[in-house]
């Protein structure tokens, strides 16, 4: 009797564990534009990418590193060479589920090899050749010869990389879509079809592309004979395309039609005014994106608009900082964000939750302390700096300033956005000292005709950090780091040093040869942040992500890639829950989160 | 007839080939950022250049003509650079047309089945209820945006008669919503200009006779009126069911029809001139198949139109 | 009532009664008197004056045009009567110094205000001027240029093959691409939505006018004044455009909503007038987007409103001038 008891225990048991393995409906509006990882960094894509392919390594909830392929590997002693040894068993499948091959090491260096050639047009190329070493000449035509490169498989189970620079963050650059495996058997079968759509494509990850209509739905399904099988708890994952999904998205998820979904910003009113819905919805966690307003030393607009006047108004140090501190960001904000403004602003250009050392924050280091716990926006002050910039500039130019403040007009909320500025700023500063021109650009070609093209004098621009270093996200302001004419910041009179080159790359470039010592590194790289700040050179706005969604996924669950929570998410290890999360239970979900951070980053292995 | 028919063959393949080059070269002058989208900060020179070498873009623009027809010739629409790298065009449009086929067709037979006799009879009873009821329904339509009553209709109509609200090509149901959304318009619109023309020819001198004569309403409008008024009608009908073919693009993006709709303001935002190019080649044909039809239907209903010239004309 | 139906009911009415009672005066023989038999009737009848005539007498007509025309009046005067606030203007509350986002109408914002904080009762007037204006320019010149190249090309032979492959080729080059490619030249504004609408606008209706013409190009009458010699013009201009008046005014009279909804669809792909001029169409556009939720629905109804009222005017307008100009209503 107590043996069957047990017994139906277990089966039961056994039932509830497979009743849980739900699947997972989520709406997407924007379309893969290829299934491709090692061609396209597309957001749509790379997510792709994570699910149904592994790296050598993966980062688990935490976003601390795991070995994923790659079961353990060696760092040279003069840091610039890795070695890896791949796992044994892990299979390639078709999308059908029928297996094709075995992963080795050699795919490691077919996928590279795959992306350095010219006739592929990748566009993650440069992730691979501005790191490793040989490969921008490989690229360039200018050798033919693939052993130059350092990407080497030493035998079927062991793959080294050398770089061509030593960069803490070597380890997890590996994780990047573009480093991923790809068969040369297939690849050479393909021919040119090769990626184009899910039945030109291998998996070796957690889920397989079984079913991709475009701009229709796409369904992945769990791999049965995953190495790490026990980790997938989602059976099934159906993106259905509805590009309306602002308009009909909410009424989809109450009907149960779809698991997932992210709040569009016109139904928040509603929903928060109904305890019904209200306890629908949880806050969705920040994403990787920082967005600043910025001053462009080097205005290229027509006469009209008086550039001269704005460049020598601009160099003007309390001219930038009663802009500085007379930008709403509040107000600015909140029609799009009209219920969690606070999360989203920030008070540095490097987001928080980035990097950390012992439990330290980025951006609490270096001074820039000050900015993050506090508040930019300061009529007081704002009016101060007014009075010293009218002095110092009576005479050499015409008030009211013309400020050309170019909008998208594709884009609602910066139409939105846009007029509030133009009316807050104005009224605080008044119509005699400033006067904000907004001109509409359409949303085709926005970039070149605007921040490309240098007709701008104040306006929003953003950037996301392509690696988790401080160096990559102030890659904007930095003159050597994209093309100088990105932001003219580089342009500004007291930047430019007599020299050549300007106070803050001297300030980066020093910060970013430490590569020792991370915690000297990260205070380097605050210290140089606080000069720009101190200066106003920009002005810090809000991150991505936030808002609201309604959603069955437990938002801290699911592994993740190297910018941790913040980021693309592998579903692999999500939980699904049985009602959605509500905002008491997102609060008291977060705390445990970090605390459970905290004890995982005490023990981390392989950081 | 014969010949008048082959002349236009001819002139048409003039003008397809016109079309196509007027648009290939209208695009080339589009900005080059373009073609990169929101990767165009994360990519350096040397990347883009190999990037828009690869999509064709640096060969001399007289090559890329060249290159283009030469494919065409042999039937091959070329490779889609933007919207899906490297995927075959036919490859990309092969499973949308059968959706737009299908629920175009369905839309404009259910206008004409119901617009043109709602026309009639609105034309009959003039004056009284179902004319005013009809023209209420026709300037409800053209007052608000498709946009609006679209949106509406999947929201409230689809709870009201359980009806799934996103399209799925496994049931049945989710077929309904979108086909009778579509033809909305096209009711108005062949019931508005039915019933115009209908009272129009009701004034006319042959119909008092027909009257005199002792004939019955319903013999005079079924066997003389109906014929005269629709002769306008025929000329937008071939039309309408061949640019069907080129979807619409509000209903397929609400309903999430995988459709034509969309596809070219989509590829033209995106740059992606191989396939802006093919689609354009596609609708034009089709357009001016339909124009060519429209005009021979029209004639054949009516034999009083001369479409070829004759000796009194000028 | 038809006119068949007329004549039976007035033959119907006559009674033997009434027989007897006419004067028997009536039945006798006329002497004949050449002066009498040469002179001629006069006849005043002017075309449009009866059809003017013919359109007053429908009451619901004149009441609708009486009601545009106020309409469009008041649209010019709003701004000039006393406590109407600016349509662009953002309104923040004095106290918590927040936007005064989504108010539904109250008495200090007669229609509310939009997502943020602008007063929706100046932006539906302003709105509704702007739209007017742009409709009635675009119908005007389609209608212009519509009527003379359609009927050139529906009635001279000669130019029937090089038209319709010159409307071929205009009409099959994707609008979009030549609104793209403009809107890197012309910055947004209400001359480059005009422009735009202008440039491939009319080409419907030419199209239209010719289909009418090619059917009755060859009628009898036709064929007589050729040949008596008719000049093309001439003929044009009183065979051919009369006898579609009806028609063609039907066609104008949706031009205006038309316009508005095509503005609509140019906000919706991006295309649309900048923010500081607000129009029906992105006012529609706005309040779509927030027409999911109850408390924000009336951001689209009003808007909605207005274009209905001016769509159902001309509408109904359109159908009384197109009976009207029918010379067989003609008294």
């Amino acid at each position: 009797m107590k043996k069957f008891a047990l017994l139906a225990a277990l089966a039961l048991f056994a039932c509830a564990q497979t009743a849980c393995a739900r699947d997972y409906v989520a709406v997407y509006e924007a379309e893969l534009d290829t299934v491709n990882y090692l061609k396209s960094n597309k957001t749509e894509t790379m997510q792709l990418g994570y699910n149904t392919c592994d790296g050598l390594v993966e980062f688990d909830r935490f976003g601390l590193t795991m070995p994923s392929l790659a079961t353990d590997w060696k760092v040279s002693d003069d840091g610039l060479t890795i070695t890896l040894h791949v796992r044994k068993g892990v299979k390639w499948y078709t999308c059908e589920g029928k297996e094709y091959a075995e992963v080795t090491a050699h795919d490691f260096e077919a996928g590279a090899k795959w992306v350095l050639t010219k006739k592929n047009a990748s566009v993650v190329a440069n992730t691979i050749y501005n790191n490793i070493a040989g490969a921008k000449d490989y690229y360039q035509g200018k050798t033919a010869d693939w052993s130059t490169v350092g990407i080497k498989a030493l035998d079927d189970w062991t793959i080294q990389y050398t770089f061509a620079k030593r960069l803490p963050y070597a380890l997890k650059m590996l994780s990047f879509p573009a480093f991923y495996p790809a068969s040369q058997k297939f690849i050479d079968e393909c021919g040119e079809d090769f990626g184009t759509s899910n039945d030109t494509m291998l998996y070796c990850g957690a889920y397989i592309l079984t079913e991709f209509e475009p701009e229709y739905q796409r369904v992945l399904t769990a791999n049965e004979h995953y190495w790490n099988r026990e980790a997938i708890s989602i059976e099934h994952m159906i993106y259905k395309y509805s590009k309306e999904a602002s308009a009909n998205g909410p009424e989809l998820f109450l009907r149960g039609e779809v698991m997932d979904l992210n709040l569009p910003g016109t139904i928040m009113d509603e929903w928060m005014k109904d305890p019904e819905k209200k306890k629908l919805m949880r806050p969705t966690n920040l994403t990787n994106m920082t967005y600043f307003m910025a001053f462009n030393f080097e205005p290229l607009y027509g006469e009209e608009y008086a550039p001269k006047d704005w460049i020598e108004a601009v160099n003007n140090l309390n001219f930038r900082k009663s802009l500085f501190h007379g930008f709403d960001r509040v107000a600015a904000l909140l029609a799009m964000a009209p219920y969690d403004y606070q999360r989203r602003l920030t008070g540095t250009l490097t987001r928080r939750n980035l990097v950390q050392v012992k439990g330290v924050d980025y951006v609490e280091m270096g001074g820039l302390a000050e900015y993050t716990h506090g508040e930019s926006f300061d009529p007081k002050k704002a009016l101060e700096y007014k009075a010293k910039a009218m002095e110092e500039l009576k005479g050499k130019v015409a008030f009211p300033i013309k400020v050309v403040m170019p909008y998208n007009t594709g884009n609602v909320d910066i139409v939105n956005r846009s007029q509030v500025v133009e009316q807050q700023m104005e009224k605080l500063l008044g119509a005699d000292y400033i006067d904000i021109i907004l001109v509409p650009y359409p949303a085709s070609g926005y970039n070149k005709a605007t921040r490309t093209s240098g007709k701008f004098a104040f306006t929003q621009l953003g950037w996301g950090p392509d690696f988790v270093d401080p160096l990559s996200a102030l890659d904007p302001v930095m003159e050597s780091a994209l093309s100088p004419k990105w932001s003219r910041l580089n342009l500004a009179r007291d930047m430019r040093l007599p020299e050549g080159g300007t106070k803050f790359d001297a300030m980066a470039e020093a910060a970013a040869a430490e590569v020792n010592d991370l915690k000297k590194r990260y205070e380097m790289f605050a210290q140089a942040e606080k000069f720009l700040l101190d200066n106003a050179y920009v002005v810090p706005f809000y991150l991505s992500g936030g808002g609201f969604k309604a959603s069955y996924l437990h938002p801290f669950y699911g592994f993740t890639s190297q910018m941790g929570i913040n980021s693309l998410r592998k579903l692999k290890a999500a939980k699904l829950l049985d009602k959605p999360m509500n905002m008491e239970e997102y609060e008291a979900a977060e705390k445990q989160y970090l605390k459970e951070l905290e004890e995982a980053r005490k023990n981390a292995k392989y950081e | 007839m014969f010949l008048y028919v082959l002349k236009r063959l001819f002139q048409s393949l003039i003008t397809l080939f016109v079309i196509t080059t007027v648009v290939f070269l209208l695009l080339r002058l589009m900005p080059e950022e373009g073609y990169f989208g929101e990767n165009y900060d994360k990519l350096d020179e040397m990347q883009k250049e190999v990037i828009l070498t690869e999509m064709g873009l640096r060969d001399p623009l007289h090559v890329q003509l060249g290159k283009f027809y030469k494919n065409l010739f042999h039937g091959d629409l070329g490779r889609s650079i933007v919207f899906r790298p490297r995927v075959k065009i036919w490859r990309i449009i092969k499973p949308k047309v059968p959706y737009s086929l299908w629920f175009g067709v369905a839309s404009v037979t259910l206008s004409l089945l119901i617009g043109i006799p709602m026309g009639l009879f609105m034309a009959r009873c003039k004056g009284h209820w179902f004319d005013s009821l009809g023209s209420g329904y026709i300037v409800l339509i053209n007052s608000v945006p498709a946009a609006v009553y679209y949106l509406f209709i999947q929201l409230y109509l689809s709870s009201a008669l359980r009806l799934p609200m996103l399209f799925d090509a496994r049931n049945p149901a989710s077929w309904v919503l979108p086909a009778v959304s579509m033809s909305l318009s096209g009711i108005a619109y062949y019931a508005m200009w039915v019933r115009r023309y209908m009272v129009d020819e009701l004034n006319r001198d042959y119909v008092k006779l027909a009257r005199a004569k002792g004939l019955s309403s319903t013999q005079i409008m079924t066997r003389h009126v109906i014929r005269n008024a629709f002769v306008p009608v025929t000329q937008y009908i071939p039309m309408s069911f061949l640019l069907t073919i080129s979807g619409s693009i509000y209903v397929e993006s609400l309903f999430s029809i995988p459709g034509m709709g969309g596809l070219l303001v989509t590829a033209i935002q995106r740059q992606d001139n191989p396939l802006v190019q093919a689609l354009v080649l596609i609708f034009s044909s089709v357009g001016i198949l339909g124009l060519f039809l429209g005009d021979v239907l029209m004639a054949l209903f009516d034999p009083r139109i001369k479409l070829t010239r004759k000796a009194a004309s000028r | 009532m038809s006119s068949f139906d007329k004549l039976t009911t007035s033959m119907e009415s006559v009674t033997a009664e009434q027989l007897k009672d006419l004067d028997p005066a009536l039945f006798e023989f006329a002497p004949y008197s050449e002066n009498a038999s040469e002179s001629r009737g006069y006849s005043n009848y002017a075309y449009w004056r009866s059809t003017w005539r013919s359109f007053s007498h429908n009451r619901t007509a004149m009441t609708l045009l009486i009601g545009l025309i106020v309409l469009l009046c008041f649209t010019f005067v709003q701004p000039l009567l006393p406590a109407q606030k600016s349509p662009t203007q953002v309104y923040t509350n004095a106290q918590t110094g927040r936007q005064e986002r989504n108010h539904a109408p109250c008495a200090e914002f007669w229609f509310g205000t939009n997502t943020i904080g602008q007063d929706l009762w100046a932006r539906v007037w302003s709105g509704t001027r702007t739209s007017l204006l742009i409709g009635l320019a675009v119908g005007l010149w389609n209608a212009v240029l519509g009527i003379i190249v359609g009927a050139l090309w529906g009635y001279v032979r000669r130019l029937d093959g090089l038209l319709t492959e010159a409307y071929n080729v205009v009409r099959n080059i994707p609008n979009s691409i030549i609104l793209i490619l403009a809107s890197y030249i012309m910055r947004p504004s209400v001359g480059t939505m005009i422009a735009a609408m202008c440039v491939t606008g009319w080409l419907p209706m030419a199209r239209f006018v010719r289909n009418q013409i090619v059917i009755i190009r060859d009628r009898e009458y036709n064929l007589a004044s050729r040949c008596l010699g008719t000049p093309t013009e001439r003929l044009i201009r009183k065979n051919l455009l009369p006898y579609l008046v009806s028609v063609i005014m039907l066609r104008i009279a949706l031009a205006i909503p038309q316009a508005i909804g095509q503005e609509v669809f140019l906000t919706y792909i991006g295309l649309g007038l900048p923010v500081s001029i607000p129009s029906l169409g992105n006012l529609i556009n706005e309040g779509r987007i927030v027409m999911m939720s109850a408390s924000t629905r009336y951001q689209l109804l009003f808007p909605a409103l207005v274009l209905s009222a001016v769509t159902v005017s001309f509408y109904v307008m359109g159908n009384a001038f197109a009976d009207a100009a029918d010379p067989r209503n003609h008294v």
